[in-house]
């Protein structure tokens, strides 16, 4: 469905658009913390990642609704 | 009797893998008590169990050795042969991720994650790739953001999007980089495209920068913030989906279509296939290695008799083809790997002792040396003295198919080289795999030039 596709475009373009933010903000420290990086990285990707998680959840729903709305409308209307 | 524990299962202090008489055990200590109840209380396990994602394991009752530190002892399912992460083909390593990601899926659905994702906890089994470290599991709480993300990239994300979008050969750098490979040199070795690849700039790129760019902003950060559950069920579905995607685009080389080239005679061809199959028949060996196997023409002879084989070859490609086979006929009894025999598997890891040379983990019952003696000793000159002394520590019985000079093939490797191989003839051959063999039998293969030997080990 169009609007499917539209609205992942504009995730992906949301989550582009975040992570060029977050590289420029960017500090050049030499010391290598193993791991920390990783840690840190997820927390500041958090809410971006649950917005996500619960509007793919939102579609979802709103699509299995759809999708069974119109098969009762179909069976209605090939008797 | 003393048991031997694990020469890689040192890094866990919740329990470790050791050997007793010729078995395998995985100890539990106390320290892991609370985990592991959960992991059967939760429902986990007998989930995990069902969906063939974890190795089975029967808890052993008053074993031998006491150990104050030991909760429960654990006697898992055998695993055949042992492989290791570089030597699995890309959709091996496939597998193995998308292995990883479904038990983290479902140890989250029972409040449990996984402690860290090493592709050195996956084994094959039966044909498909097996958690078999079931001590990886933790309680999850929520907040916290996944401990094992950087390891999953590095182990899975890393090796996949190189042969994916570079060269197929990258995969080989997981034998020099143990804890997969990092992520910083992954986004340099990767095409500029990627970064236009979202996943990808997240989880290589971005992920790589976090590595130096994010080490003092701990303190920066607000105390407030956290890792919800929902973040990291994003998180994991993100990798799931990246892995997914990730496919070989040219999928050729000159091995693939070995057998249907018209070089091959058919008849030859055939007869060798009886031979095989009546030395198989007579012999029953439990373990079969089939070397130079291709797409695995003969080692599905043996798996048809239900013989634990491997199907090792240089090609990555053509050992592809032979794990796209096994799935699709589901079968149990085949593990393809790839090999250089020229230069196999060396030992590694801390001490050199973590990992197993290929040559540890046999011998194998019976070795099929089949349409390779002149790649090896004409190819890559290496002489019969050491390739029969070679083969004498890796099998029982040997399947060996002498190639005459006179061969169509031979005679295509000779048009381009100097012919400096004037001990390379039957007479030569025979004695030199004497010293180390008994020839039993030997059949010249109709239509052809060549010879089959029957020969074991003295």
């Amino acid at each position: 469905m169009p609007q499917n596709i539209l609205f992942n475009r504009i995730l992906d373009i949301a989550l582009v658009l975040t992570i060029l933010y977050l590289i420029a903000v960017k500090n050049t420290y030499a010391y290598i913390d193993p791991g920390s990086g990783s840690y840190l990285l997820q927390i500041i990707a958090a809410g971006l990642l649950s917005s996500i998680f619960i509007i793919k959840k939102f579609w979802r729903s709103i699509n299995k609704f759809f999708s069974s709305f119109l098969k009762k409308i179909n069976g209605k209307k090939s008797r | 009797m003393v048991r031997k524990v694990d020469n890689a299962s040192f890094r866990d202090p919740d329990g470790f893998v050791f050997s007793y008489k010729n078995s395998v055990f995985r100890q539990i200590n106390f320290s892991y008590r609370e985990n592991y109840d959960l992991l059967i209380k939760s429902g986990l396990y007998k989930e995990l169990r069902k969906a063939n994602l974890l190795i089975n394991h029967e808890e052993v009752n008053n074993f031998k050795i006491q150990d104050s530190k030991a909760y429960k002892i654990l006697k898992p399912d055998h695993i055949t042969f042992i492989s290791y992460p570089y030597e699995w083909c890309f959709s091996e390593l496939k597998d193995a991720a998308l292995t990883t990601i479904k038990v983290q899926k479902l140890a989250l659905v029972h409040g449990m994650t996984l402690k860290d994702a090493s592709s050195y906890n996956i084994q094959f089994s039966r044909g498909k790739p097996v958690l078999i470290d079931t001590l990886s599991f933790e309680k999850y709480e929520e907040g916290k953001p996944w401990n094992a993300y950087k390891q999953f990239c590095q182990h899975f994300i890393a090796p996949l999007s190189l042969a994916s979008f570079v060269d197929i050969r990258l995969i080989n750098l997981l034998r020099f980089y143990l804890d997969g490979i990092p992520l910083d040199l992954t986004s340099k070795l990767l095409p500029i495209s990627t970064y236009l690849s979202p996943s990808l700039l997240f989880h290589v790129h971005l992920h790589a920068k976090a590595q130096t760019q994010l080490a003092r902003k701990k303190k920066q950060l607000k105390i407030g913030k956290k890792f919800s559950r929902n973040a990291l069920l994003q998180l994991i579905e993100s990798l799931e989906n990246t892995i997914s995607k990730l496919s070989l685009k040219n999928k050729k080389s000159t091995w693939i279509d070995y057998y249907s080239d018209d070089s091959y005679d058919k008849k030859a061809f055939k007869h060798k296939v009886q031979i095989v199959e009546k030395v198989l028949n007579d012999a029953k060996p439990k373990t079969v290695w089939d070397l130079g196997a291709n797409t695995g023409v003969f080692s599905f002879l043996a798996s048809r008799r239900r013989i634990e084989t491997v199907a090792f070859d240089n090609d990555p490609f053509s050992v592809e083809e032979s794990y796209l086979e096994v799935k699709k006929k589901n079968d149990a009894y085949v593990l393809p790997l790839v090999l250089d025999l020229t230069n196999p598997s060396p030992s590694s890891g801390f001490a050199n002792s973590e990992r197993m040379s290929f040559i540890e983990r046999g011998p194998a019952d019976m070795v099929l040396a089949l349409a390779l003696v002149h790649h090896l000793s004409i190819a890559n000159n290496i002489t019969f003295g050491i390739l029969s002394k070679f083969l004498s520590k890796i099998s029982k019985w040997l399947i060996i198919e002498f190639v005459p000079k006179t061969d169509k093939k031979i005679a295509l490797m000779l048009s381009l080289r100097k012919d400096v191989f004037n001990n390379y003839n039957r007479e030569n051959f025979e004695i030199e795999f004497s010293k180390y063999f008994t020839i039993e039998n030997k059949i010249k293969i109709i239509d052809s030039v060549r010879t089959m030997y029957l020969m074991k080990r003295r």
